[in-house]
């Protein structure tokens, strides 16, 4: 298998935006009291250095994407 | 008891509080064998210096002194009987607080968990009971081993565990109470838990030796998940032979853990090699590390090149740090869904716990899958060049401990020059931190092995044998609190 590079265009400011928005947004329903001014911007942050880092991999070719990656485990033995 | 009449003839030389307290597992071991001591003894000495040394660091979270008088006094019996059940028998220990212990509470580290009381032991628990070791403490850790963010000592409900070597600063995280009260002679071994760092980073700043196993080589069943593809146990030890014994008595199959490798482990403690030792030296290792860690390294790098061949490695260029930090959001997130859902970060102790992990809701789970095969192509690679060596050495950490009360960011600027640490944690591959010295205030300073999969017994015997010629020599550093009479250069 070539190399696979998942060509994503890179995230708009916009985009990021709306991300980083409806993170925000999860956030504070699942909090008690919501989130304060300080509490939304550390997440803010938090979450556009996710999306960095999730963007850095997009660049990385992949010549594995086709791989059986995982075994799933379940319980039980052969008999 | 082991009265005075049931001992050998051979040795009732009293022994010295300060030695037995820094003795390594093996010295006490032949100790107990010799009856210089006893199980009930050495354990009543033990929990004595938990209560006085580390329970004011906030080392400990509970003292286990039922259950370990119940286990030592049959470990007495045995031993009177000649039953042996390895280097461990008789031997008390402590747990990190994320370690399940059947009718004892194991909090996690954190608030919202401090009534928990499993009903069952962890199975690393039952194998160290097996091999006759004594549970003497359940030891501190920072909140969900740090799982939830924390960018201070304090993100602890038992506070910021104090460092032996200066109470003003920190043991590091997450296993800060194994590494403490190993350090501080409260207990001769601790069990840990490792998911980026958190053996091998409280190990190098407190001056122990700390073991992240190959993955899958301990059973992690009852212990706390945080990233199940990450997550790993070890132990912290005053030396790295200590630490090749307690991973034998703790590895091995267990069907309650799929991830577990179906063989034993067997640690070659009959004949630990001392020289021919082939040694990868990461290039620009110490580079902007404390002057005094980058002097150390350059010293046991030429040492490590008296016991063989030494030879620069230039670790492949790839994105450890971005794969760590999704595979971590992602299983993180999952693992402690139910608790994010209901708020439970709001009871944390860190400020930035409540939201740290939320920033990955919207994270998609292919991308999750894409930095999971990036990781095989990272394992490979590295597998590749580790397997030319016997060890890839580097400093452990290129900054001394920080301050107990200090933010991180202004304590660790510098600290990881290389990934090295991540290619660790990523590969799955074993790594080992030793002490090799002291450096800026009195603090130790470390070095860390790190070798191919599977490769445990050739890093335990290249950090053995520069253990045995760096300050401290073969029974490791003592700190200058609690009877240690360490000086020993840097």
């Amino acid at each position: 298998m070539p190399d696979v590079v998942a060509h994503y265009p890179p995230l708009s400011a916009a985009a990021v935006d709306a991300v980083v928005d409806a993170t925000v947004l999860i956030a504070g329903q699942r909090l008690p009291g919501g989130l304060s001014a300080d509490e939304s911007a550390r997440l803010r942050t938090r979450t556009t250095q996710t999306l960095a880092a999730a963007e850095r991999l997009h660049a990385y070719p992949l010549s594995n994407s086709d791989e059986p990656a995982f075994v799933l485990g379940l319980p039980g033995r052969q008999p | 008891m082991i009265d005075a009449a049931t001992r050998t003839k051979a040795d009732t030389t009293a022994v010295d509080e300060s030695d037995l307290a820094f003795a390594t597992v093996s010295d006490l071991g032949a100790l107990l064998r010799a009856r210089v001591v006893s199980p009930v003894e050495l354990t009543r000495f033990f929990l004595g210096r938990l209560d006085t040394i580390a329970r004011p660091l906030n080392a400990v979270v509970t003292i286990t002194e039922d259950v370990a008088l119940r286990e030592a006094a049959l470990a007495e019996v045995e031993i009177i009987r000649g039953v042996d059940r390895g280097p461990l028998h008789g031997i008390p220990y402590g747990a990190k607080d994320i370690i399940a212990t059947a009718g004892i509470s194991t909090t996690w580290g954190a608030r919202p968990f401090a009534g928990q009381v499993p009903g069952r032991d962890a199975s690393v628990v039952r194998r160290l009971r097996d091999a006759g070791a004594i549970l003497a403490a359940k030891v501190a850790t920072v909140e969900i081993a740090g799982g939830m963010g924390y960018d201070n000592p304090d993100a602890c409900f038992t506070g910021p565990t104090g460092n032996p070597w200066d109470p003003g600063t920190w043991a590091g995280g997450s296993s800060s109470g194994p590494a403490a009260v190993v350090a501080a002679g409260a207990l001769p071994f601790a069990i840990g838990s490792d998911t980026s760092g958190s053996i091998v980073l409280p190990a190098a700043w407190t001056g122990t030796a700390g073991l992240r196993a190959t993955y899958g080589r301990v059973s992690r069943h009852g212990v706390m998940t945080l990233c199940w593809t990450l997550d790993r146990l070890g132990p912290l030890c005053r030396t790295a032979h200590d630490c090749g014994l307690v991973l034998e008595a703790i590895a091995g199959p267990d069907p309650d853990d799929p991830a577990v490798l179906p063989g034993p482990y067997r640690y070659r403690r009959g004949a630990p090699r001392r020289e021919g030792f082939r040694i990868g030296v990461v290039t620009g290792a110490a580079e902007g590390a404390e002057p005094e860690i980058a002097a150390n390294f350059a010293r046991s790098v030429a040492q490590l090149r008296d016991l063989g061949t030494v030879c620069e490695v230039t670790l492949p260029d790839l994105p450890y740090a971005e794969v760590q930090e999704i595979i971590s959001a992602a299983e993180a997130y999952a693992a402690f869904d139910d608790f994010m859902a209901r708020g439970g970060t709001a009871e944390l102790t860190a400020a930035m716990a409540k939201t740290h992990r939320l920033a990955g809701a919207l994270l998609p789970a292919h991308d999750y899958i894409r930095a999971q095969r990036i990781r095989r192509h990272i394992a490979a690679a590295f597998d590749e060049l580790a397997r030319e060596f016997d060890a890839i050495v580097a400093p452990t950490i290129g900054t001394t401990a920080g301050s107990r009360y200090a933010d991180f960011e202004y304590m660790l600027p510098g600290a990881f020059p290389r990934p090295l640490n991540y290619a660790g944690v990523l590969t799955g591959s074993p790594t080992i931190s030793v002490p090799n010295g002291l450096g800026r205030g009195g603090l130790p300073t470390s070095i860390a092995f790190a070798g191919a999969r599977f490769a445990e017994n050739a890093i335990l015997d290249a950090a053995s044998a520069l253990q045995e010629r760096s300050p401290g020599g073969a029974g490791g550093l003592r700190p200058p609190v609690g009877g240690g009479k360490q000086g020993g250069g840097s």
